[in-house]
């Protein structure tokens, strides 16, 4: 996957997480959802990590390497544009 | 606490800039009914809240709408994005210009600058528990009306995921509340 189908991925799958956590607070018994909010998010753990080592931390303390690529660009509204 | 994560919830990603669109679009970040008043409604009433079930949605959806009032930044950001001074002026971009520039000052349409007065934490979960529910309605026709005034597709897929997610809130809000008489 390149950089944008990952980071596709991740969007999906982190919202799923979201939505499901949302309705695991009001609905803490109920076992179907809790399963699917793990499968998610296994699955974003592994997008993640794939998309940390090869296109730089989503987290800061994700940065590998022995320069400090938190500070690299794009930050999340830098895209879009006729420049782009 | 909070940790940050460098990325939008949903991604931002505007070709064209728009004077006149960012001048409405603002009201969504730092307006009565914005992104920055629901946050900080949501994550202020949580501490005096009754049961964990209330605490843990309003603390998901605060943390959330947190989210969104970065995504309405990056709508302005992106709509404001070299502006002549002609479209400035044609988009009645002009009065927020002076005062701004470019940057992002969450205040209402009106230019009104964001308060806390629109926004209640009165200590009593049956008293905040129906403003949370207003207050998603009342975002949600603040994202119907900017869809009845824009036609930027680029902008009107990301104020559609907005106004979606006001619905869901709606609706945890509505369960929260009902947890109370359980
Ligand atoms: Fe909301």
């Amino acid at each position: 996957m390149n950089r944008d189908e990952l980071m596709n991925r991740i969007h999906a799958l982190s919202f799923a997480m979201t939505e499901a956590q949302l309705f695991l607070d009001t609905h803490p018994e109920c076992r179907d959802a809790l399963t699917y909010f793990r499968e998610k998010r296994d699955e974003l753990d592994n997008a993640m990590t794939e998309y940390q080592n090869k296109y730089g931390p989503l987290f800061a303390d994700m940065t590998v390497g022995d320069k400090w690529s938190w500070v690299d660009g794009p930050w999340p509204w830098q895209s879009g544009g006729k420049e782009d | 606490m909070w940790i940050y994560e460098k990325k939008l919830q949903y991604p931002v990603k505007i070709k064209n800039p728009n004077a006149r669109l960012a001048s409405l679009i603002i009201d969504a970040l730092g307006g009565p009914d914005g992104e920055l008043g629901a946050a900080t409604r949501y994550l202020n009433q949580r501490f005096t809240m009754p049961k964990g079930k209330i605490i843990g949605t309003l603390t998901d959806i605060g943390n959330e709408e947190l989210g969104h009032a970065e995504m309405v930044g990056s709508i302005i950001y992106q709509l404001t994005r070299n502006l002549t001074p002609e479209q400035i002026k044609a988009g009645g971009l002009d009065k927020y210009y002076i005062g701004h520039g470019a940057g992002v000052y969450p205040c209402a349409a009106s230019g009104e600058p964001f308060s806390a007065m629109a926004i209640s934490s009165k200590g009593d979960p049956l008293s905040d528990l129906n403003e949370d529910l207003a207050a998603e309605q009342k975002a949600r026709v603040t994202y119907d009306n900017i869809l009845r005034l824009s036609d930027d597709p680029d902008v009107n897929d990301v104020i559609r995921f907005l106004r979606q997610r006001e619905i869901v809130h709606y609706q945890r809000f509505g369960e929260a509340m009902r947890s109370l008489t359980e």
